[in-house]
């Protein structure tokens, strides 16, 4: 099981701190990630070890960008099981396919509390 | 063969010009060429007889000006990435770099070669796995056509090396770096190429 969810240092870092920048990149992240995850829970359903492989390898690396380092380690993880390269109770690909869910939902509460609070900070330094 | 004994008869021997030829050459005036002399752009002396007389390479140097000048463009950047979310990311920190660039996203490696064909990119920042047409045929393409040798070729991947061998490897003249994307060490690269042409600009 990944301990780390969230890295809000990465978090703070992605846009220079720039709260507006930021939340650009949450939503691109939300909605790139949420498509990952359909394919990941079809390609699991169908027994496409390819496509859990391919979307297994693209979720693996984006993530740590916006801290949400849980989700490459599964990404990791889906992408050995599925080559292979993992075997044993640990390469469940459904299994594997729940967490990553899991995992995104953790990270985006996480993302969305750190972006409230930037956009705090921000309404404070222009506040009159 | 130099593109100024092209001018034929009105060169003189060596190094030196007269300023009708240095006028063919560059395609202005007698007149026109006097004043550049004046105005210090071209090194220029008089004979004993009075006449002018212009350094060949003072002409070949304001030519290389010109053309550079007039060619002059932003870095032309490429960026092949398949995940939405990375692409966002590079356009965030490209423009948040205020450096003269001109980014061009892709998501695989089928539009940009279409686009490659059209306008060549100063740099191609790529992606190694990706759907279609991957990084790797993209990276041995350019490199194995003459046309494209000019372009610098980053590919950053989250393959290890091992498995990016496993696949038969990158071809030669190709900067190979690991994901999570290293901006900082991305940014030092276009700078540096910035730098280059604008150092090169100079000359």
């Amino acid at each position: 099981m990944n301990r780390l969810i969230f890295d809000h240092t990465a978090f703070r870092r992605l846009a220079d701190g720039d709260a507006r920048r930021t939340a650009r990149l949450v939503d691109v992240f939300k909605s790139s990630m949420r498509s990952s995850l359909d394919q990941l829970a079809a390609a699991a359903a169908n027994r496409d070890l390819g496509a859990l492989r391919a979307v297994g390898h693209r979720i693996k690396s984006g993530p740590a960008w916006i801290g949400a380092l849980g989700l490459c380690e599964i990404g990791q993880q889906i992408e050995d099981a599925a080559s292979g390269r993992m075997s044993g109770p640990e390469a469940d690909l459904p299994a594997l396919v729940g967490r990553a869910e899991a995992s995104f939902r953790a990270a985006v509460a996480e993302m969305d509390e750190a972006l409230k609070s930037f956009e705090d900070a921000a309404q404070g330094r222009n506040a009159p | 063969m130099s593109e100024l004994h092209e001018a034929g008869d009105a060169v003189l021997a060596g190094d030196v010009l007269t300023t009708q030829a240095a006028a063919r050459l560059l395609g202005v005036s007698v007149g026109t060429v006097l004043n550049m002399v004046e105005r210090g752009e071209l090194s220029a002396w008089r004979t004993a007889g009075g006449h002018r007389r212009v350094e060949r390479e003072a002409v070949e140097r304001f030519m290389r000006r010109q053309r550079q000048g007039q060619g002059a463009h932003p870095l032309r950047i490429m960026v092949i990435e398949d995940d939405d979310f990375l692409r966002a990311v590079y356009a965030d920190q490209f423009a948040s770099w205020k450096l003269p660039v001109d980014v061009k996203l892709y998501e695989n490696g089928i539009e940009a070669m279409i686009d490659i064909g059209r306008q060549p990119p100063d740099v191609l920042v790529t992606d190694l796995c990706m759907p279609e047409v991957d990084g790797f045929s993209v990276a041995r393409y350019l490199r194995s056509d003459e046309r494209y040798k000019a372009i610098s070729i980053v590919v950053i991947s989250g393959l290890s090396d091992a498995e990016i061998a496993h696949e038969g490897g990158l071809p030669p003249g190709v900067a190979l770096w690991h994901k999570p994307v290293p901006f900082p060490q991305l940014r030092g690269f276009v700078e540096a190429l910035v730098n280059q042409r604008v150092r090169e600009a100079g000359e």
